[in-house]
């Protein structure tokens, strides 16, 4: 008996058509995917990277959508979480969240100051926020999810979400 | 609550990265996912135990699998977790001339004969032929019945190393980063697959099967760097330097098996299956009644994967309900 050969029937891998205009729905999601990332790493070279990891993943596999457009926005950021997750994973051993104490404050008489863009300051005063609080920061602002869509995605209730967003953004905002 | 300070900060992507990256898109060949899908293979994931990263060439170059299986074996499966590869690296080794036979050095079948496959009606007579309890799922999806279960016989090799093949390898994919570990070049490794048991649930054209066997174990030299091979293989599969790094010396190689996921498949995660990490990749068809993918895991010292036209709360389900 040749198993190699039975395996080979394992899945019925099937395409489907996509009648989507996929080029404007590209257009709609990019910004939101890619400001997710900023959001969450407050690096555009890294959040273009992320992206397209991002995008990449999702493409082949679109047509499942074809009929649920909602449906794959919710989805393409949920694939942007795992790739973030998937990136802090990585970074972990070697970049801890420590190191962003030393990103100075906007209005800090030092010289490098200027070598800071408002992102990267933001991203330093969330890296200090529990991690769940910084996830549903980028979810609302960068990847302008709903607080129902961001319930969805991670599991916490609505009303959870929006006490968090708000004791987040209180904490910001007092630093800022 | 005033949080236009956080609105501010949005901005579009470079209109150049979006071009760049649209470009990308549209040359994925639309089939790129059903042209990779049947790498998920299962055998090959039990075959490729511990075969850290080298294990994607097995899944896109066949003439590379047994080799490859010997090759890096190298521990027992107590983990998994999943890295993207880049197939056009591996397509870049198929174009490049290399013989994929002799990449990794000389392999012996220990086995007196080769591997046979054996049907059995029953659990317990497959369990009985495999050495081990075989576990029947207390839930399948409706329609599929039980077609039997399969047994395959215990293989072993032996293989004795040759760092040339690696390092033409590693030249043909242009990684001056990478080097092998010292005194590599002549060792052995001998490799133990113990039986494995597939039982076959099916439904139509649509196959469901669960897996199960006694991790490989694999005895090779001490001394070994293996985060240092580990990077290579990361590196060949197509990780950027420095999270190869990371991943490489903050993973437990002996005990973890790296899955290779194809970068187009669309999501993999750890998951909880009844007390035991596992990894579950889901996404590897692109229908969407009967999506496919698999779920592997670890209990003790057997490993398990079940694979099928379905989705991941499916597979969990079947997984859970193992008796």
């Amino acid at each position: 008996m040749a198993l190699e050969g039975d395996m080979a029937n394992v899945l019925p891998w099937r395409m489907a058509a996509a009648e989507t205009d996929w080029d404007a729905v590209y257009t709609e999601q990019l910004p939101r995917v890619f400001n997710f990332f900023r959001y969450r790493f407050g690096n555009d070279v890294l959040a273009e990277d992320l992206t397209s990891r991002t995008f990449e993943k999702a493409w082949s596999a679109r047509a499942r959508y074809r009929r649920d457009l909602a449906g794959f926005a919710t989805w393409l950021i949920s694939i942007a979480r795992n790739v973030a997750v998937d990136h802090l994973r990585a970074q972990r051993p070697h970049a801890p969240l420590e190191a962003a104490e030393n990103v100075p404050a906007k209005d800090t008489p030092h010289d490098e100051v200027a070598h800071y863009s408002d992102i990267e300051r933001l991203v330093a005063l969330v890296a200090k926020l529990p991690q769940r609080e910084q996830e549903v920061l980028a979810l609302k602002y960068g990847a302008e999810a709903t607080n129902r869509a961001i319930a969805e995605l991670t599991g916490l209730s609505e009303s959870n979400v929006g006490t968090i967003l708000h004791r987040a953004v209180q904490t910001l905002r007092r630093d800022w | 609550m005033d949080d236009q300070f956080l609105r501010d900060l949005k901005k579009q992507p470079h209109a150049e990265f979006a071009g760049r990256l649209r470009a990308t898109l549209r040359a994925l060949p639309p089939s790129a996912v059903a042209r990779v899908a049947p790498a998920a293979d299962i055998r090959k994931w039990f075959a490729a135990a511990a075969s850290i990263a080298v294990v994607g060439l097995a899944f896109t170059l066949p003439p590379v699998q047994a080799a490859a299986e010997a090759f890096l074996e190298l521990f027992r499966v107590r983990q998994f977790t999943g890295v993207h590869f880049d197939p056009q690296r591996l397509q870049a080794l198929a174009e490049s001339g290399l013989r994929p036979e002799a990449i990794f050095g000389d392999v012996e079948e220990l086995s007196n004969v080769e591997m046979q496959i054996t049907s059995y009606a029953t659990a317990a007579e497959a369990g009985d032929a495999a050495g081990i309890g075989v576990g029947v799922p207390a839930w399948t999806p409706q329609g599929y019945s039980s077609t039997g279960f399969m047994v395959s016989s215990e293989v072993a090799k032996r293989i004795t190393l040759k760092t040339a093949g690696l390092q033409a390898v590693l030249d043909t994919l242009g990684l001056p980063d990478v080097e092998l570990p010292q005194g590599l070049d002549g060792q052995t490794a001998t490799v133990r697959v113990p039986p494995i048991v597939t039982q076959r649930y099916v439904n139509g054209d649509r196959n469901v099967l669960v897996i199960q066997a006694q991790s490989p174990d694999v005895a090779f030299p001490a001394g070994v760097d293996l985060s240092q091979l580990a990077y290579a293989a990361l590196r060949v599969l197509g990780m950027p330097r420095d999270e190869a790094y990371r991943m490489s010396v903050t993973i437990d190689w002996r005990s973890t098996l790296i899955v290779p996921v194809p970068s187009q498949a669309v999501a993999y995660r750890p998951i909880n299956v009844a007390g035991n990490e596992g990894l579950l990749i889901e996404g590897l068809a692109q229908d969407e009644e009967h999506p496919g993918g698999v779920l592997m895991w670890s209990a003790g010292d057997q490993t398990f994967a079940v694979t099928g036209p379905l989705s991941g709360e499916e597979l969990l389900e079947i997984a859970q309900t193992l008796r």
